[in-house]
């Protein structure tokens, strides 16, 4: 109710004002006014997705990283190797630690010392997702059975928080994944593990995973998160958009186009068509994001040629 | 902080300018001095500094460590400060925190040299045991009691006179191949080394109060500086750590001259420090 | 010879060697820099050939200003919030605040989460700023200053400065002047300028200037390791220099933010 009052009131006022005044003072009636249109306030249409770009190899300080921009939200993904025992209940397989980072720099809404609420929450659904989707095998990250594993330490940070950060983050993780190179390692005289580096052959130990310097992803997972406020879905909300609408749906469905995950966190009642409707967006949009990661790591070994 | 009226603030910057301090001194003179050693026995060497109202402890305790692998053939020294709450009321509670790091920071670049161990105050090399394999960890940490400016001064002369009193126990190393290349060490009671202490420098802090600066500001004269710069110097009076404090930029040639200043006040500190020791000495002997 | 000096720089400092290598690589480095007599002029050119360098101004649109700075392998993004409240806890103030905080991702340095160990950046960073930005103002106010360092490859100090002051002047915070700052190390007898993190580890001294050179003041100057007098006088003399041509790739910056630069 409120919010139709505060639309007529804003209504009258309407021709007197400045768009970016309107904007930041009735910003229900300014999405609600463009939505009449089927426009967003960016100039998308509703069911457009955000330029998005993804550049492999950002850090050179990791083993794979990836940078992925998702119109305005900016999101680095790394990867770093290192070796460790495997646990007892599963000698044959590596594991993987994920971390979701906001640090300041990312929104004026966190500050040093008090962690964005945002950040585990997205955190756990990257693991969640990660884990379920299929797409590592962990057995591959095995150096010797019972001995040595790797253990892949997944840091994700947000660099500029402007709406879908799950999104933008899982398509950087999934990108980092794509451009991880395994360094070689080797058994010393004392049996510990250690890296050898880029020189192969030139050291006097042998070499455990010669073959395995790549990982074999499986079915790779995308995101597609959809903004609903009333009749509309709006796909890949901005943070403005975000802090308007009354719920949203994200949608992870893999390179099969089969389901990974599905999740609408609260607010306002969606009905199964509006879900259906979602997860057709996102099937479109899964087959844009697998060209796009397609031709950045093409982009990256033309520029490795080069 | 340090309130003042804006009448005893332009007193203390008018005395400054004419060369009379509100405590009678001039501009390049010390607060008295005193010194006492081996004030904690647990610690290898201590010793508790007093220019004026300030007073500070240092204490030095040397642990038996493991070398690190980019330089197995040196000991380790780490150096933390600590400001006690009951040194000023603003110290109360997390208000020191920042203060702390500070002066550890500032004393770390100062004594501890380059990267490569240049320039350092304490020989790495003459605090090892066996090489790659057993090393003296130093541990100086310095305790702030009582806080009435020149904290920085004060804190590397205590730590000068707490090395100075420090004695390392001698160690006996038998190395035994069979127990897996681990050198056994055995720790004597009574035989002590004690450390050659001529490198290690002596902070001197010129404090900027309006177009001149003075040593030895107290917390008062503090509060009314632009800014300040600390030089260590050691004793063959080369400069080997200095920090810049304070919002306001300095010309390049006044810094310069500050340095240059710095340096012949740090020989006065010296003897002044020396005589100290002495006293301390003679009043202990007694 | 520049080209030679790098290679075998990159050499005997590549990470892909072994431990050992690494052991004699000060003796090696020394060697090198003796041989080719690196001089302090020489060691501009160094900065300018060797590290390409990248700054611009905007990479993160939620912030009131930013700035991204590349030398080389280390990256660091610093955003500016503000002027805007400052914390309910603090007491009335007539001047404005500088909040300054710089972070490490964990990813920064070799070894993970290394990067905690620079906690004193912090404060560095509000004291190499605080006499440039016009307190006066924004009166009861604080501005924020965060860094993230992505990368870590030596002079991170400097960098992270030189691209907060580009970050303040891209929020359009008042300042007396751009800071600019630069470090140097001290191997032997030459003088590197802008040294990588490898350059640092084996240093004998070092030295960073903050600078502003259009009021000739120097807002932050630090100095380790054993330095003779005249010494000291060339390197501050050197870094100035470098601090005064940095400025001027700032300036061209924020006159002109699309494009970028690579020099």
């Amino acid at each position: 109710m409120s919010a139709e009052t505060d639309a007529t009131a804003a209504g009258g006022l309407a021709g007197e004002m400045e768009v970016e005044a309107y904007r930041r003072l009735f910003p229900l009636a300014f999405l609600e006014r463009h939505l009449r249109e089927s426009v967003r306030p960016d100039a998308r249409r509703l069911a457009e997705a955000r330029p998005t770009t993804v550049a492999l190899g950002a850090v050179s300080s990791a083993h794979g990283s990836a940078l992925v921009r998702l119109g305005d939200t900016a999101m680095l993904a790394s990867i770093k190797l290192e070796v460790m025992s495997p646990s007892a209940e599963t000698p044959d397989q590596g594991s993987v630690a994920v971390e979701f980072h906001m640090p300041p720099i990312c929104s004026p809404l966190v500050r040093p010392g008090r962690p964005a609420e945002a950040a585990p929450v997205i955190s756990k659904a990257l693991e969640d997702v990660l884990m379920s989707s299929g797409m590592l095998n962990l057995k591959e990250l095995c150096l010797i059975s019972g001995k040595a594993s790797w253990v892949a330490y997944l840091d994700v940070y947000c660099l500029n928080a402007d709406g879908s950060l799950f999104d933008a983050a899982l398509i950087s993780v999934v990108a980092a994944f794509t451009h991880l190179e395994i360094p070689l390692v080797s058994v010393g005289d004392d049996g510990r593990v250690f890296t050898v580096g880029g020189n192969e052959g030139k050291t006097k130990y042998e070499l455990v995973n010669r073959e395995k310097r790549k990982l074999t992803l499986g079915d790779i997972p995308f995101p597609l998160t959809c903004a609903l406020h009333k009749d509309s879905i709006l796909a890949d909300p901005t943070a403005e958009e975000e802090s308007i609408i009354e719920t949203s749906v994200t949608v992870v469905l893999d390179s099969s186009g089969r389901l990974v995950s599905i999740q609408k966190p609260g607010g306002g009642v969606t009905s199964m068509a509006t879900i259906k409707a979602c997860i057709g967006l996102a099937k479109e949009r899964g087959q844009k994001l697998k060209e796009i990661l397609t031709d950045s790591v093409e982009a990256m070994e033309v520029d490795q040629a080069e | 902080m340090v309130g003042l009226s804006e009448g005893e603030k332009h007193f203390i910057r008018g005395g400054i300018a004419q060369d009379l301090r509100a405590d009678g001194r001039t501009r390049l003179q010390f607060r008295a001095l005193t010194v006492e050693t081996g004030i904690i026995p647990q610690a290898n060497g201590s010793a508790r500094v007093r220019m004026g109202a300030t007073e500070v402890i240092a204490s030095v305790k040397a642990e038996l460590g493991k070398p690190t692998i980019l330089h197995p053939d040196k000991g380790k020294v780490s150096i933390y400060v600590d400001c006690s709450p009951t040194a000023a009321p603003m110290f109360e509670g997390r208000g020191s925190e920042e203060l702390s790091a500070e002066l550890s920071v500032a004393l770390q670049r100062c004594l501890l040299g380059g990267k490569s161990g240049a320039g350092a105050a304490i020989d790495l090399s003459s605090l090892i045991v066996v090489e790659g394999k057993a090393c003296w960890d130093l541990y100086i940490d310095g305790l702030v009691v009582s806080s009435d400016g020149n904290l920085l001064d004060a804190l590397a002369a205590a730590i000068k006179v707490a090395l100075s009193d420090t004695g390392i126990p001698k160690v006996n190393v038998s190395l035994n191949n069979e127990t897996d290349g681990e050198p056994e060490v055995d720790i004597s009671d009574e035989e002590f080394l004690q450390f050659d202490t001529s490198g290690v420098p002596v902070i001197i802090t010129l404090t900027k109060v309006g177009k001149h600066y003075i040593v030895d500001a107290t917390s008062e004269e503090e509060s009314q500086m632009s800014s300040a710069v600390s030089v260590s110097v050691n004793s063959h009076g080369q400069i080997c750590g200095l920090t810049k404090r304070g919002g306001a930029g300095l010309d390049p040639s006044v810094i310069f001259d500050m340095i240059s200043v710095a340096k012949n006040v740090s020989q006065r500190f010296y003897t002044l420090l020396e005589s100290a020791i002495a006293a301390a000495e003679a009043a202990a002997d007694e | 010879m520049m080209e030679l000096l790098d290679f075998m720089l990159s050499w005997c400092f590549s990470s892909t060697q072994p431990k050992g290598y690494m052991l004699c690589s000060t003796v090696f480095l020394r060697r090198i820099c003796t041989l080719l007599s690196v001089s302090a002029d020489d060691a501009i050119m160094l900065l300018l050939l060797g590290n390409t360098e990248v700054m611009q101004t905007g990479p993160t649109t939620a912030a009131s200003g930013s700035a991204y700075a590349e030398f080389g392998k280390t990256k660091v993004i610093v955003s500016v919030f503000g002027p805007r409240e400052s914390k309910k806890a603090m007491l009335y103030s007539d001047t404005g605040r500088l909040n300054c905080s710089v972070s490490y991702t964990t990813f920064a340095t070799g070894i993970r989460g290394q990067g905690l160990e620079n906690k004193e950046y912090s404060g560095m960073l509000h004291k190499a700023l605080e006499g440039a930005v016009m307190l006066h103002t924004f009166p009861k106010t604080t501005v924020d200053v965060f860094a993230l360092v992505l990368e870590s490859g030596g002079s991170d100090l400097p960098i992270i400065i030189s691209c907060a002051s580009l970050a303040l002047a891209d929020a359009g915070i008042m300042m007396y002047d751009l800071v600019t700052s630069v470090s140097v190390s001290c191997l032997g007898k030459n003088v590197l300028i802008d040294p990588t993190s490898d350059e640092e580890a084996w240093q004998d001294g070092g030295l960073m200037v903050s600078y502003m050179p259009a009021r000739k003041e120097i807002t932050q100057l630090t100095l380790t390791g054993e330095w003779t007098d005249g010494k000291i006088t060339n390197a501050v003399e050197l870094c100035m220099d470098a601090c005064s041509k940095l400025c001027e790739i700032l300036r061209e910056r924020l006159k002109d933010p699309a494009s970028l630069a690579s020099e």
